[in-house]
């Protein structure tokens, strides 16, 4: 990473365009611990300024994920589920970080086709396996 | 805060209670997270809510909202019972074996000298046995009857975990957890650190859920320690420097006091502040109330505050009543008294308790001005917004001037944080349209007023006359200008401490140079060193950190005298030597006390003297017993919110909190839980900031409208589903929102039981990005804490049925 700045990131952050090869880019993928996670939605705040983007102000249907899904103007979104663990008779209130992978020249028109799998889900029993990489955002 | 953000990371385990800090302090949080996965942390959260705070937590325990001294009395009492205790701490640096005089008394939940008339006590008896040589006596073996540490013990026995699961319906095998957790920060290597905010101050007995935190503090031994602490974080930028500065109507800055008219003249004032010690040899710093009093009047009047005139003791209102807080405010305008008021950076509308009484008494004001850089509901409280503020403009007169102000971005300055910081920052750009910064407004407002009093006279006018006001643009004082006032500076040649002569002119070093002969002028003692004649302390920026202790002393100014860990005297033994090497602060090596931060202790006061490490208290120890302090007891007791859905268990004669003031309309204003069975509390979301965030696009649609959460349970008894439309109302007023029907909300069995919680989120109102909406405050009531006034936003009584839209929402 260390020869991989900022600035390169932007370039290709949500562009439509493959920028032209000037030199070599590393290639970097997202690394989203979710057990440290809070579920404050500054990472959803942060794609839409980045990206300029501005989504509809929705309204509230009984949960706190806003927007609903991803939609052509939301490209990351907090999900919130609530699960009763059996085995530890915990509540846990699992929050993943949705996004859709950037593929040029689809992204924004049919993002929602093409988010992220893998994004994980959290269990309180096993922190080790919390970490997840959600996605290689960046070709 | 007692220790700053980054000192969290040294906390073996941090415990939530009265808080919400991923949500409500995401930035600050990350120094939880730090401990979790650096120190093995163990985090505990206590909220009636599972937060998300609570989902990062190693322990959640539920507890029914206003319960907190029941909880805490009960994790106290398990400390004694376990002996898990800090002893030599205790011992040395609390006042447990202190002797209370005879004729204090508690029973039935009152303390001794209760005037049910006046809901005030005589508290003469809430003291300590003074000995022939005029100091409080001492047992040591903390045997003696009247002893502070047994009059605790029987004070807090009730609170068995049996009696905390009836109150606060926390199941007790969690209760238990909880209390096994904290208990294992008794040994002298180990920390706890209490992280508390709104959750606990916003109840009648808010200062005494505090308190009890403080008493379980001090058993285990962890004030003034690394990773321990008493950390009030706070809820707005800058809501630290509004107290530090004095922001109220009994405050001078650096928390001095306003004059009551009993204090005849300054003799008589300041015989009852400079504080003698209790003990031998004891600091008790306030005994230089004098100094930092003078100074204050100094950097006010000037050459007008001389010797003679009492250092213009006269030119302070003196209060005809304990305060004049906003309860008594907003009562005082509904009956027609007062008339006017001048709203700087708030929303009172919106954010005082009863929004019809707030409408009413806004309606019979002559005028109000409304200061703020963003439109605000109460500068448009007279406009009819349909259901949202269904007001008959036509019957209102009220005037109202909107003067339109910069943000933090648009000026330079100084904002205070929780950690005591005062950081300088920087203008980024310039305001738009017609918006001039505050200070900039008040001082037009106030050469025009002095202007008026010169020409035409006035009834006793010296002091707004005689006001200094000595910038080089008297329209438009700079940030650095009154930085340097609140440092202070010589108005004649002084000597300090060490023997140098300071010529007049120039900024002090700190308030140890401060003088009550009128040689110096300081406008806020505590702030003293954040301008000193090196320059502006509070634009530093350097994060060097010598030892990775999380201090970094170079980094802005903190105060007092840029000490960022209080009471950090007590992280070593009585004889000088750290509790632990690992959580090393400071210690004696022989000649001076040395280390990671600025000693709070006199730096070559040696260990042997016996000075305690709570230098601002007669006593120099810790108070696990209060004397006559707190309004409403030397110790925390039980009482219920002023609307509870049930009764005081231990003490059912008592109806909330018996010292707290509660006004003869505010009284029939509350409701009974027959009427209203359903306990209701407010907070705040992470997506939102109060009243601001609203104004812009993308916290818009991160939470875009007003909702309330309640259990799956109280759901499917009302048949309410998940995003329908519901109505919450109180005695006091009704509002409609969207259903949250969550599981991280469940009933809580209280004495066999159930109570119901009905949460509602804070960040709505009729103007604004957001949708339409109403604020919680629509029904809270008006009654506040018994020592500050706090409003009681957290534990109050609604009904809820599901409903129709609002008109406007209506498909």
């Amino acid at each position: 990473m260390a020869d991989y700045s900022s600035l390169d990131i932007r370039q290709k952050s949500a562009s439509t365009e493959t920028p032209p090869a000037i030199r070599r880019q590393q290639e970097v993928a997202k690394l989203i611990d979710v057990s440290k996670c809070i579920g404050c939605k500054a990472c959803q705040s942060a794609c839409e300024e980045w990206n300029d983007l501005r989504d509809d102000v929705g309204i509230n249907v009984g949960v706190y994920d806003n927007p609903h899904d991803l939609t052509a103007k939301s490209w990351t979104l907090m999900r919130f589920t609530e699960y009763e663990n059996a085995e530890t008779n915990n509540l846990e209130w699992l929050i993943r970080k949705d996004g859709c992978i950037i593929a040029p020249t689809r992204a924004a028109s049919r993002p929602a086709r093409r988010r992220a799998r893998s994004c994980s889900t959290r269990t309180a029993s096993s922190t080790s396996s919390r970490i997840t990489a959600s996605a290689a955002a960046i070709a | 805060m007692t220790n700053l953000w980054m000192d969290i990371k040294h906390a073996d385990v941090i415990t939530v209670m009265g808080g919400n800090a991923a949500e409500a302090h995401p930035c600050g949080f990350k120094w939880v997270v730090e401990a979790k996965a650096h120190n093995n942390a163990k985090l505990i959260v206590v909220d009636p809510r599972f937060t998300r705070t609570a989902s990062v937590a190693d322990l959640y325990c539920p507890i029914r909202q206003g319960t907190d001294i029941a909880f805490l009395s009960g994790v106290a009492k398990y400390l004694i019972d376990n002996d898990k205790l800090q002893h030599r701490y205790v011992a040395a640096y609390s006042n447990a074996g202190y002797v209370v005089r005879e004729g204090y008394d508690f029973s039935e939940g009152l303390f001794a000298g209760y005037d049910a008339e006046k809901r005030d006590y005589d508290k003469t008896t809430w003291d300590y046995e003074i000995g022939p040589d005029g100091y409080a006596v001492v047992d040591e073996t903390m045997q003696h009857p009247r002893c502070v540490m047994q009059l605790l013990k029987k004070h807090i026995a009730i609170y068995t975990p049996e009696m905390v699961e009836r109150i606060c319906g926390s199941p007790k095998e969690t209760f238990l957890k909880v209390c096994e957790l904290m208990a294992s920060t008794s040994s002298p290597d180990r920390t706890m650190a209490s992280l508390y905010a709104l959750g606990w101050t916003q109840h009648s007995k808010g200062s005494q859920n505090i308190r009890s935190m403080c008493i379980v503090q001090t058993l285990l031994g962890n004030i003034g320690m690394l990773g321990g602490g008493m950390q009030a974080l706070r809820g707005h930028s800058n809501i630290q420097g509004l107290t530090d500065l004095g922001l109220m109507s009994n405050l001078i800055p650096g928390y001095l006091n306003i004059p009551i008219e009993k204090d005849a003249n300054y003799a008589d004032y300041i015989s009852k502040r400079q504080f003698k010690p209790l003990r031998p040899g004891q600091m008790s710093y306030w005994q230089n109330y004098s100094k930092f009093f003078v100074s204050f009047q100094k950097m006010m009047w000037g050459e007008y505050a001389t010797k003679e005139n009492d250092w213009a003791f006269d030119y302070l209102p003196k209060l005809d009543v304990p305060t004049y807080d906003v309860l008594r405010g907003f009562e005082l305008a509904k009956q027609g008294k007062m008339t006017g008021y001048v709203i700087q950076g708030f929303n009172p509308l919106m954010t005082f308790p009863n929004r019809a009484k707030m409408t009413e008494a806004f309606s019979k004001m002559k005028f109000i001005v409304v200061m703020d850089p963003l439109q605000t509901e109460t500068a448009r409280f007279w406009e009819n917004h349909g259901e949202y503020n269904d007001v008959d403009s036509s019957q209102i007169q009220t005037e109202v001037f909107e003067l339109p102000t910069t943000l933090f971005a648009e000026e330079e300055g100084s904002l205070a944080n929780s950690s005591r910081w005062l950081q300088w920052h920087w203008k980024a750009q310039e305001p738009p349209g017609e918006c001039r910064p505050d200070i900039e407004i008040m001082s037009a407002l106030h050469l025009r007023i002095k202007e008026m009093y010169k020409r035409d006279g006035g009834a006793y006018a010296d002091p707004i006359v005689n006001l200094s006001w000595n910038y080089a643009d008297p329209e438009s004082p700079t940030a650095t200008e009154l930085a340097r006032e609140l440092n202070g500076y010589t108005v004649a040649p002084i000597t300090d401490a060490s023997g140098v002569t300071i010529p007049a002119g120039r900024q002090v070093d700190g308030f140890a140079q401060l003088k009550d002969d009128g040689s110096t002028a300081c406008g806020c003692w505590i702030y003293s060193g954040c301008y000193t004649e090196k320059g502006n302390t509070m634009a530093r920026r350097d994060n060097t950190d010598p030892g990775n202790k999380g201090i970094a002393p170079n980094w802005t100014f903190a105060w007092p005298a840029n000490r960022r860990i209080l009471y950090n005297r007590a992280s070593c033994d009585p004889e000088g030597k750290p509790w632990s090497e690992k959580k090393k602060i400071i210690e004696w090596n022989g000649k001076q006390w040395v280390g990671f931060d600025v000693p709070d202790y006199g730096v070559t006061t040696p260990p042997e003297k016996n000075v305690g490490p709570f230098i601002l208290n007669q006593e120099g120890v810790a108070r696990l017993w209060t004397r006559g302090l707190m309004r409403d007891g030397p110790f925390p007791t039980h009482y219920e919110p002023f609307e509870s859905p049930m009764a005081n268990i231990p003490f059912p004669k008592m109806k909330g909190n018996p010292a707290s003031r509660i006004f003869k309309g505010d009284l029939a204003d509350l409701g009974t839980s027959a009427e209203f069975p359903y306990a209701a509390t407010s907070y705040r979301l992470t997506e939102h900031f109060h009243q601001w965030t609203k104004h812009s696009h993308i916290p818009s649609i991160l939470q875009p409208e007003m909702f309330v959460e309640i259990s799956e349970q109280l759901a499917k008894e009302k048949g309410i589903v998940k995003g329908d439309w519901v109505r919450v109302w109180s005695k006091r007023g009704s509002l409609k929102a969207k259903a949250v029907v969550t599981k991280r909300i469940k009933p809580l069995m209280c004495d066999g039981k159930p109570v119901h919680v009905v949460g509602l989120p804070q960040h709505w109102g009729f103007i604004g990005k957001t949708r339409h909406g109403w604020h919680p405050n629509t029904l809270t009531p008006v009654v506040g804490d018994a020592n500050t006034e706090t409003p009681e936003y957290k534990a109050w009584l609604v009904n809820i049925e599901a409903t129709t839209p609002p008109n406007d929402r209506v498909a």
